[in-house]
């Protein structure tokens, strides 16, 4: 499988068709920004946003380069840096991911394990930083945007 | 000159129904302002402000990635911005609980000048001090998992 230029996961709330545009947009926001967070935080901690698991760990020689053990996908930081999210134009839905074409391609490479590319698959270990296909997030992340959809419709409720 | 916010904890306790009295207990032990503390050090440590819509910290200037590819800052990385030099910064977020708040100020003052980026230094916001600022839900989140696991203890 071939990169894509652009690598995100799209995500749509259930149960908002109600709400007015602009209030769908604010809403959006709070999960957008909430996502980036809580993606961040979990890659930081070597921890799979997809999965929940832990990130194998760096190979003894990447290790010894970069002066630590965990995978934490830094190393100049741009990957990270470049994580950003889009709402639709119609505002029911968000695209959480990688919009940069290389850095989209480093993402995508390190969620499938490199696949595709001509000498590092197959050693390269897979690390899940965006659910594909008919993956989700992992519980913990779901579990935060429905508590921030149900505050905010209860909000919008009073 | 510290910066001091409140933690809303009516808001804290809308999570946490089934352990609400448990936890204004916790908040009285000081157990919650210890455990906020440790969360804002551990995000500020991978490079993300805790403050909502502000994403990773603005990277090291030019400069500054040099001296540190050179050693001249100990085993500090290029990345993530850590804000971590001699930890006397980080190390000096305290909390104080007045009635039933919380509340988190750093003690130095290096703080206050990545907060409000003065000097050639860059905006880096460790904490909400604007009117319209607050801290990303994930501190939140992060807290009441903390204090149920203490709980289930």
């Amino acid at each position: 499988m071939t990169a894509p230029a652009k690598f995100f996961y799209t995500y749509s709330p259930k149960g908002i068709d109600d709400l007015a545009k602009a209030d769908r947009e604010e809403l959006l926001d709070q999960i957008g920004e909430y996502l980036k967070f809580t993606m961040l935080d979990m890659i930081g901690e070597s921890k799979s946003p997809v999965n929940g698991e832990k990130f194998e760990k760096l190979s003894k020689k990447y290790a010894a380069e970069v002066g630590h053990k965990q995978s934490n996908l830094e190393r100049d930081g741009d990957l990270l840096d470049s994580l950003d999210f889009k709402t639709s134009k119609d505002r029911r839905s968000l695209d959480i991911g990688f919009f940069d074409k290389l850095q989209a391609a480093k993402a995508f490479g390190h969620t499938t394990g490199m696949e595709g590319h001509p000498w590092l698959e197959g050693i390269t270990p897979e690390r899940k930083i965006l659910p594909m296909g008919r993956e989700k997030f992992n519980s913990e992340i779901v579990d935060g945007i429905d508590n921030i959809i149900q505050e905010f419709l209860d909000a919008n409720k009073s | 000159m510290p910066i001091k916010v409140k933690v809303d904890v009516k808001k804290l306790k809308s999570y946490t129904k089934d352990v609400e009295k448990r936890f204004q207990d916790e908040l009285q032990s000081g157990a919650a302002g210890y455990e906020l503390i440790r969360i804002l050090q551990d995000i500020i440590r991978k490079g993300i402000s805790p403050v909502d819509g502000h994403g990773r910290f603005i990277k090291y200037s030019d400069s500054y990635k040099e001296q540190i590819k050179e050693g001249r800052h100990g085993n500090k990385r290029v990345s993530p911005v850590s804000m971590y030099l001699t930890g006397e910064m980080l190390g000096s977020l305290r909390f104080t609980k007045i009635a039933k708040k919380l509340y988190v100020q750093f003690e130095d003052k290096k703080a206050l000048w990545h907060n409000e980026g003065k000097g050639n230094l860059p905006v880096r916001k460790l904490l909400p001090t604007g009117s319209r600022e607050k801290f990303n839900k994930r501190i939140t989140d992060l807290l009441v998992k903390a204090l149920k696991t203490a709980l289930k203890k």
